[in-house]
Order: structure tokens, then sequence, then C-alpha cells
């Protein structure tokens, strides 16, 4: 494109150029012509003296049968043309002398002529080159403009589909040992199996929502998510004691608009972090009244800036992967489905805390 | 043996734990990075089993500063993370062994036990050191040529150790932090006095001593 380009350009130069030079060249062989026609009316001699030419001119004066009279060109002359070009020069035949002082032609020959070009040539050339930098600079510039949220959000889903699919192996893992234990019957064990694939379960559900939100009912009946907040909390604090962590619960009879499956996988989320983040022997406190679900951790706590920031789907608060990511992202996403007001608190080294405000409950 | 166990998923860390507990290993475990170093730096583990991805510092990190602290206990990762380069991480910055989730316990066995024989781990060995010397970690002697030869605890540690890093320069913190619990530090004196107790029954070829770093024992 760009060479099409400036080959027109570089040829409609070429041609400007050589017209012009044409008419500077006509010029002066006119001149030499009214001089040799004054010369023989006012019967006066000619001398090469009398010829005054630029350097890069060259002229010769020859007679009807084509013999040279004077002339500074060496190579034989086309008469039957007015203008041509050959071997790189321009040449102009000017017969407006008409015999006068024995001339017939009057010539004009110009030699630097390809010397002009190969400039031109080269003038054309880096213009060329400085056009196609800059475009392609612009270009860069425009795709990247274009194509960085693109690629920002694809390196996001690829981080998130890792971390999940890590955070699903080690529970995968404790599921695989847990089956092929000797002591396979025991209550303990049968506990193990219940509760990985448990956690298993609900990484799958969230992996679900995450990629495959449905839309939620228009018409939802009231549910008593207080009771299902409770049989929640056996699962986390048959989990949490492992850690000697001590679950603190006070929580009263509440009714809400909202799918039972959800108000799990926000819960879970909420305290599946609470646990996570809280170190061993400390206290997770869970109160659930009038509407309002606060959860309180004793864990590393979130500085503020980060705090921020981690309703951002697959943000990570802490340098090491996994966790944070999508749970807090679909903890958001209810909220925002069901009308519940989310708040988040947090004291680094001392615990964070989650407050649900739900509008509009039944008690 | 001691084992130190770093795993954040309590199902899997208490299944593990349960497994090598079993086996008569005395197991603690932990759950982030930061108990981890709390219970590694207060007090001494023959082998830590980490995991890279806990909360608070991951395990490469764990590792990192404690070979900072030229603290050398035998470490094998137990991870979900399958990339090369996180296992070429882990080699580089001085892993032992690295398992990829999920494995089999019995492999997990293996691996130990290896490790404890190729770092005579548990002192209930004979460690041969060469044709004439062999040092008896449970009756704690030296038998050289079949004399047998008195030596303390320590002495036996540090012997033990030089052996398992052989023909490695290795200085007197090194040793410090490797043969002694980490709160305390025998002078440098002290060190001297048993180094000089070995030479004597082993022989004074074994050890060099280079000017300004420390020891190296030749074999």
């Amino acid at each position: 494109m760009i060479l099409l380009i400036g080959w027109l350009v570089f040829s409609s130069h070429v041609k400007q150029h050589s017209e012009l030079e044409r008419s500077k060249m006509d010029l002066i062989a006119n001149d030499f012509a009214h001089k040799i026609i004054q010369a023989q009316m006012q019967k006066l001699n000619l001398s090469k003296k009398d010829f005054k030419i630029t350097k890069e001119l060259k002229f010769g004066l020859y007679d009807a049968s084509g013999k040279e009279k004077i002339t500074q060109i060496n190579e034989a002359i086309d008469f039957s043309k007015k203008f041509y070009e050959k071997d790189g020069s321009l040449y102009v035949i000017n017969k407006s002398t008409a015999g006068h002082m024995g001339i017939s032609y009057v010539v004009i020959k110009k030699t630097s002529f390809h010397n002009q070009i190969s400039v031109m040539i080269q003038n054309t050339i880096a213009i060329m080159l400085g056009v196609y930098i800059m475009i392609t600079v612009i270009g860069f510039y425009l795709a990247k403009l274009f194509i960085y949220p693109i690629q920002a959000q694809r390196e996001k889903l690829n981080n998130f589909i890792k971390d999940t699919t890590h955070e699903i192996n080690t529970p995968l893992a404790a599921l695989l040992l847990s089956v092929e234990s000797d002591n396979f019957f025991t209550e303990k064990n049968r506990d193990y199996i219940r509760l990985s694939a448990k956690k298993i379960s609900n990484l799958y559900k969230d992996l679900t929502y995450v990629f495959l939100k449905k839309n939620i009912k228009k018409e939802l009946e009231f549910t008593e998510i207080s009771t299902i907040l409770k049989k929640e909390l056996d699962y986390h604090t048959k989990l949490a004691t492992k850690k000697k962590i001590t679950i603190h619960h006070k929580i009263e009879t509440m009714h809400y608009k909202i799918e039972e499956e959800d108000f799990i996988r926000l819960t879970n989320n909420i305290i599946s972090n609470a646990i996570k983040y809280t170190k061993r022997n400390g206290e997770i406190t869970i109160s659930f009244n009038q509407g309002v679900l606060i959860v309180q951790d004793t864990g590393i706590g979130i500085t503020e800036e980060k705090l921020n920031k981690i309703f951002e789907r697959y943000y990570r608060a802490t340098n090491e992967v996994g966790g944070f990511g999508i749970g807090l992202d679909i903890v958001k996403t209810i909220c925002d489905n069901y009308n519940i007001k989310v708040e988040v608190d947090s004291k680094l080294k001392q615990g964070t805390t989650f407050k649900l405000s739900f509008k509009n409950p039944y008690f | 043996m001691k084992i130190l166990l770093l795993e954040d998923d309590l199902i899997y860390s208490e299944l593990i734990a349960n497994y090598l507990k079993a086996k008569n290993h005395d197991v603690q475990t932990v759950y982030d990075g930061e108990e981890a170093e709390e219970y590694i730096y207060f007090s001494k583990f023959d082998l830590l089993l980490l995991d890279i991805n806990v909360p608070h510092i991951n395990g490469l990190e764990v590792l990192k500063r404690l070979r900072g602290e030229k603290i050398s206990v035998p470490v094998i990762f137990l991870t979900s993370e399958d990339s090369i380069g996180f296992l070429e991480q882990a080699y580089s910055i001085g892993c032992n062994d690295y398992l990829k989730k999920p494995f089999e316990l019995k492999e997990l066995s293996i691996r130990i036990n290896y490790l404890n024989k190729t770092h005579f781990i548990e002192n209930k060995l004979f460690i041969i050191i060469s044709d004439q010397i062999t040092l008896d970690m449970s009756n704690l002697v030296i038998i050289k040529n079949k004399e047998t030869f008195s030596v303390s605890k320590k002495e036996a540690n540090i012997l033990k150790y030089f052996f398992t890093n052989k023909n490695k320069i290795i200085d007197i913190d090194e040793l410090i932090v490797n043969v002694w619990e980490y709160n305390v530090g025998p002078s440098i004196a002290t060190i001297r006095t048993y180094i000089k107790n070995i030479r004597k029954i082993i022989g004074t070829d074994y050890f060099t001593t280079i000017k300004g770093s420390g020891y190296r024992f030749n074999i």
C-alpha cells in the first residue's frame, strides 16, 4: 500500500520535474535561436562566448544536414524529435533558427537529470519510511489500546481457572486418601469423606455460578434462612475444630426472599474465608438478628487499600495463589441480586468483619 | 522422626498427619506460612513437608527464608502446583523432594524413608564414614579399627552433619543453626573444642580448616 503510494508520488514527481526541466531548456534554446537570428539580421559574428550556459547544461548548433557547427555535445543527436531522454540525459531540439547563420538546429542537453532522479528516489524512500514508521507506531498504540482490556480479562480468567483447579485438587486428594484408607468404615473416615466431598461440591457450585449464572426467579417465596445457616454451621464447625477455632454464634429466626442455594453460597464463602485466615486457637463470631448478619474473624485482616479491591473479580488479597478470588465476587453478585447491603471492616492483624444487611426481611 | 506439616486443607492435613503418626513419626501440623515459621524457628524438626499455596507466607517463601538462614533441614513439597516452573523454583531454592497432589501415602512414606537414609535423620543408625571408621549414633561411640571411642551427643551430631555435607565448606554459623536448638548458641571456642576432640579420634586428615570461613570434611 505504502509502496504503491510511494511509487505514484514518485512517478508524478519525476514527470513534473522533467517537464519543468524541459521548459527551462526550451527557454534557453529559444534564447539561443533568437540570438542567432538577430546575429544574421545585424550581420554580427557569433562565437562560443556568445552562448552563456549553466554548468549542468551543454549546447550544440547544427546545420540542416545535422553536421555540427559549434558543439559541446559528443554523441549523435536524434533530430527527428523535439525532446527526448537518453542515458539519463535530457535533450531539447529547437528548429526555430530556420537556417539563419547556416544553423538549423539548436540542441540543449542536460546531463545531471539522472542524479536528480536518484536524489528524488532517496527522498521518496525516506518519506515513505517515515510514514511507514508513523503508521506502525500509531497502529501499534491503537491496537494496544483496544487489546489491553481484552488481554487483562483473559489473564484474569486464566488465573481464575488455574486457581480453582488447584483449589479443587487438594480436597480431591484428601477424598482419594480417605476412600482408599484402611479404616474406611470408621465414623471418622466417613466424616473426612463427607467434608472433602462437601468442599469439592461447594467449589464446583461456585464455579458453575460464575460461569453459568442463571437469572433469579421473579416470584420468590420467603425462606427460613436462619435454619439453613444453622445447618451449614455444623459443617463449618467440624472443620474449624480441626484448627482449634471456636465459632460462637447467635442466630435468630429470620425469613428472606432468596433461593436456598444462593444463601448457602453466600454464607459459605464468607465463613470459609474466615476459617482460612483465622489462626489456630482463634475465634469466629457469627450473629444474625434484626436482618443483619455479622461474621467476625480474628484473622490477618486486610489493609485499607486492598479492602477496596476485594470484591473485584479474581482479585487476590495476598500474593500467594488461591483463595479469595471468586469467593468474594460471588458474595458481591448475590448481595446485589437480592438487595443485601454488604460492608467489610478490617484491621490488619486483628481481623475482618463482614456485615450483611438484608432489606425487608420477615421474622 | 519429628516432622512439620504445612497444609491449609484441614482434612488433608489431618489425613497425612494420621498416617505419619501411625508410622511412629512425631507430627506437628501448621496451617499457614507464618505459623510454620514460628514452629520452625522455635524447635528443631527432622523434616518439613510444605504445601506451596497457603495463607500469609507461601511455602516457597518459607523455604527461601529458611535456606537464607542456612538451615539445611530436609524439605519435601506437597503441592497442587504442577507447572515445571514451580518445580524448578522449588529445587533452585533448595527443596529435597517434590510431590504432586494427589499422591499415595505409601509414596510419601517411601520418599521420607529415602531422605532418612541419605540425611541420617534418625539417630538409631550406624554411619559408615570409611572402611575403618563407623559412627554409632545410638551408643554415641566412634568405632575405629575395632576400637571404640565415646563421644558426646553434640560431637556425634557435629560429625554427622559434616559427613552429610562432606566436601563442602561449613562455617560456624551454619553448624550452630543445624546442630543446636535455635535459641541456644554455643561459643566458637566450644565448637573448636568439639572439632578438636573429633579430630583426635578419627585423625586430622578428614578436617581441613579454611581460614576465615570454617571447616571442610574431606572424603
